[in-house]
């Protein structure tokens, strides 16, 4: 079969189901079911109905503006769309009356219009800070398409890069993929290229291909988004991946994400049914299937010789790697191993070419889009796509909609608990990439930011971090075991007002320590923030030792500290309870 | 024996493993669609799965002790509580304390009268919403300390 043949015959199906009609399209990735999308949904197609309109209402993926939810898209044939938010369950009836009955685009919860949409009283989307600085790609479709439709998918243009890596040499494909400098965007930006080549030299059989969507890092949900969202671009880089290497098999590891799991599954359900997995794919010559693996809550899973042991079924511990997981990684074998947003960013560079995916951005590590998720003290809590040459300034100020307090920037904190940040002062002329993180101290990590105003005590952050990090250590190796504790343990002395001369000393070469001997990069990554913090705040952490919190956050009483950090336990309240107690039962006597 | 004495049907275990049947290593994933199906990963269960797997009790158990969202005592509704760097900037530490402090549990714990267990997460995906609990899958965001107990009250008493 053709493309073209496999083309006409989604757009066939797209253009039977909702052709020629005014379209609805509501955002349910879990950002928006999380904010009712799914009840705004039921309700207009309660509401279309009742008002007897012939006019089609169906899920869609998440297009990042998280801060609109639930999100409601009207698409007019051949006049582009223009988006609603947040339309709760109680505006449906008036919206569905005034926009969709009435046919008056003009609504008070409009956002914004496509380009090709004449309502010229609505403000154009690509106008609008948030999307005018993003450079979109991977994101680009999300809000566009049914994510539980192949057809939308490929009536878009989908699995046009998997059927043209098939007409091109391993080689040659390698070649494009060095070319765009693609780097691996589960934070240890590994070049893909050379990761590739290593799979398609390795001699054995069967050659594996994982798909990393652990994504158990606080504040993070690019690859959940993804797979909720788009889960047919994953799949097509993942095949086009097997088409390079020779690969045999795949696994698709997804985190604790039910409705991200959901959907990969429907999606590849979707793909054997087209022919596109299985046995000889579409007479190619390439048999690949992909299994589903379930994460099951262990942060140190998503790191690569952890998850491999995961899905050999055993606990997800890290091993020393003496091999390239590329000559021996799960079941011994050769395994490449990517992250979502890279295998969904592979379809762009096959489609565009690797120069054009390499001219946005800089460096060699730092080019073509990258997703961040934003969130903290700033207005727009989303997912964006930029390039990594923008400001963190720009980042914050432009895309982010600026702090909510109005207080100045603190830090922008990139890559969770083990990633490093850029100071407000840095804001302006540091660009969120890997090499300026580096030369800061830090890594840029996968793409979490968490963005804090001078509110913040950074001992509660650090303490807050190295608390995540303690109780996801693996506990194999004894440097993260027991140097997390210890650091842990330190740290929570400091929020207690007890902190001794000399704790800012130890917590450094402690930090370093763990940082050097740990077997993986969970220890190994853990005080990177920390030592930073000790840098950039040392006074901070100086006037903990005094008995003071310049934000006033730490050093309150121990227990309604305790209170507020464990919610039970302390002495003074079981002491208050037990008073009580006793008064109610003398009143009984009574 | 299940949590109130009765005899757990176990039927579905062989449901799963058939699935599973020929393709290594998928423990994990098993004891995983035990768990959605039961609640919890039943002793009886988890014998037939180590039996028919030919892994023994032992590795078994040390998985299931391993991976956080595995509970190895029957549990009520599940509470998942954001635990992510956004959400404690906007107050859940305080949010989650009140869970714990009028349930009398900690992370992981299941309550005295088997109604509720507490799982602190790392990302609900939903930082818009901050701070944010789902209570099997019922997402409340946007949560005040104050609407804890109104919140643990009315669960309680609706059926899972």
């Amino acid at each position: 079969m053709t493309y073209q043949e496999l083309q006409a015959r989604a757009r066939k199906m797209v253009e039977d189901r909702v052709g020629g009609r005014v379209r609805v399209l509501v955002g349910c990735g879990s950002c928006g079911v999380a904010a009712g999308a799914e009840d705004v949904l039921h309700a207009l197609q309660a509401e279309v109905g009742r008002l007897n309109l012939n006019v089609p209402v169906e899920p869609t993926g998440c297009n990042g503006m998280d801060f609109k939810e639930p999100l409601v898209a009207v698409h007019t044939p051949g006049k582009g769309y223009v988006l609603y938010g947040p339309l709760l369950v109680t505006g449906v009836s008036e919206f569905a009356q005034g926009v969709l009955a009435g046919g008056n685009l003009k609504h008070p919860l409009a956002i914004g219009r496509s380009d090709d949409s004449p309502a010229a009283d609505i403000p154009k989307l690509s106008d609008l800070d948030f999307f005018r600085l993003q450079t979109r790609v991977t994101l680009l479709w999300c809000d566009l398409i049914n994510p539980d439709r192949i057809e939308d998918y490929i009536a878009m243009g989908g699995y046009q890069a998997f059927f043209k890596s098939l007409e091109m040499q391993p080689e040659q494909i390698i070649a494009e993929i060095k070319t765009s400098t693609l780097a691996g965007r589960g934070g240890a930006y590994f070049p893909t290229g050379i990761k590739w080549e290593g799979g398609m030299k390795a001699r054995a059989h069967p050659k594996y291909i994982i798909c990393n969507s652990e994504e158990g890092e606080p504040s993070i949900f690019k690859d959940r988004r993804l797979l909720e969202s788009t889960p047919h671009a994953v799949l097509e880089g993942m095949l086009i991946c097997a088409r390079t290497i020779g690969g045999d098999y795949g696994y698709q590891y997804i985190g604790e994400h039910p409705l991200a799991s959901e959907r990969w599954e429907h999606a590849v359900a979707e793909a054997h049914e087209w022919g596109l997995l299985g046995k000889n794919i579409l007479g190619s010559g390439l048999t690949f299937d992909i299994e589903f693996r379930a994460g099951f809550g262990a942060y140190v899973s998503g790191e690569s010789s952890a998850m491999q042991a995961s899905i050999e079924g055993k606990r997800a511990e890290p091993r020393v790697k003496l091999a390239r997981s590329t000559e021996s990684g799960v079941f011994n074998k050769p395994t490449v191993v990517n992250n979502t947003e890279t295998f969904a960013g592979v379809p762009w560079i096959i489609r565009h070419g690797g120069e054009w995916f390499a001219s946005m951005g800089t460096g060699t590590k730092n080019r073509g889009p990258k997703l961040f998720s934003l969130a903290g003290d700033i207005w727009n809590d989303s997912l964006v796509e930029v390039t990594m040459d923008m400001s963190g300034h720009d980042l914050v100020y432009g895309v982010g909609g600026g702090i909510r307090s109005g207080r100045p920037l603190k830090i922008i904190q990139l890559g969770g608990p083990s990633g490093g940040y850029i100071t407000g002062e840095q804001a302006a002329t540091t660009p969120i990439d890997n090499d300026a993180l580096i030369k800061l101290g830090g890594n840029l990590g996968s793409g979490g930011v968490v963005v804090l105003d001078d509110s913040r005590c950074i001992v509660d952050l650090a303490r807050f971090f190295m608390e995540f990090m303690k109780l996801e250590s693996c506990g194999k190796c004894v440097p993260c075991r027991i140097g997390l504790q210890l650091l842990h343990e330190i740290l929570e002395r400091l929020a207690f007002g007890e902190g001794r001369d000399g704790d800012i000393e130890q917590l450094h070469d402690l930090g370093e320590e763990v940082m050097g001997y740990s077997i993986c990069m969970l220890g190994g990554g853990a005080p990177i923030p920390l030592l930073m913090y000790l840098r950039d705040f040392r006074d901070e952490f100086q006037a903990h030792i005094d008995g003071r919190c310049p934000a006033n956050v730490c050093l309150m009483k121990r227990e309604d500290l305790l209170e507020r950090l464990f919610g039970r336990g302390t002495e003074a309240r079981q002491e208050r309870e037990m008073k009580a107690e006793e008064a109610r039962r003398a009143v009984q006597q009574v | 024996m299940s949590a109130n004495g009765s005899k757990l049907d176990l039927s579905h275990v062989y449901q799963v493993l058939e699935r599973w049947k020929g393709k290594p290593g998928a423990e994990v994933s098993i004891l995983e669609e035990v768990q959605h199906h039961y609640g919890w990963v039943p002793e009886e269960a988890a014998r037939i799965v180590a039996a028919e797997r030919r892994v023994t009790l032992s590795k078994l158990y040390g998985v299931a002790t391993f991976y956080h969202g595995f509970f190895i005592k029957p549990k009520g509704k599940l509470i998942r509580a954001c635990a992510g760097s956004a959400c404690w900037a906007r107050g859940q530490m305080e949010v989650n304390a009140e869970i714990k402090r009028i349930l009398d549990i900690q992370d992981k714990g299941t309550t005295a009268d088997g109604a509720f267990a507490l799982e602190e997460m790392a990302c609900l995906d939903a930082c818009q919403l901050a701070p944010i609990i789902r209570i099997n899958e019922k997402p409340y965001g946007h949560l005040k300390v104050e609407q804890v107990a109104e919140i643990l009250e009315r669960e309680r008493e609706q059926p899972a």
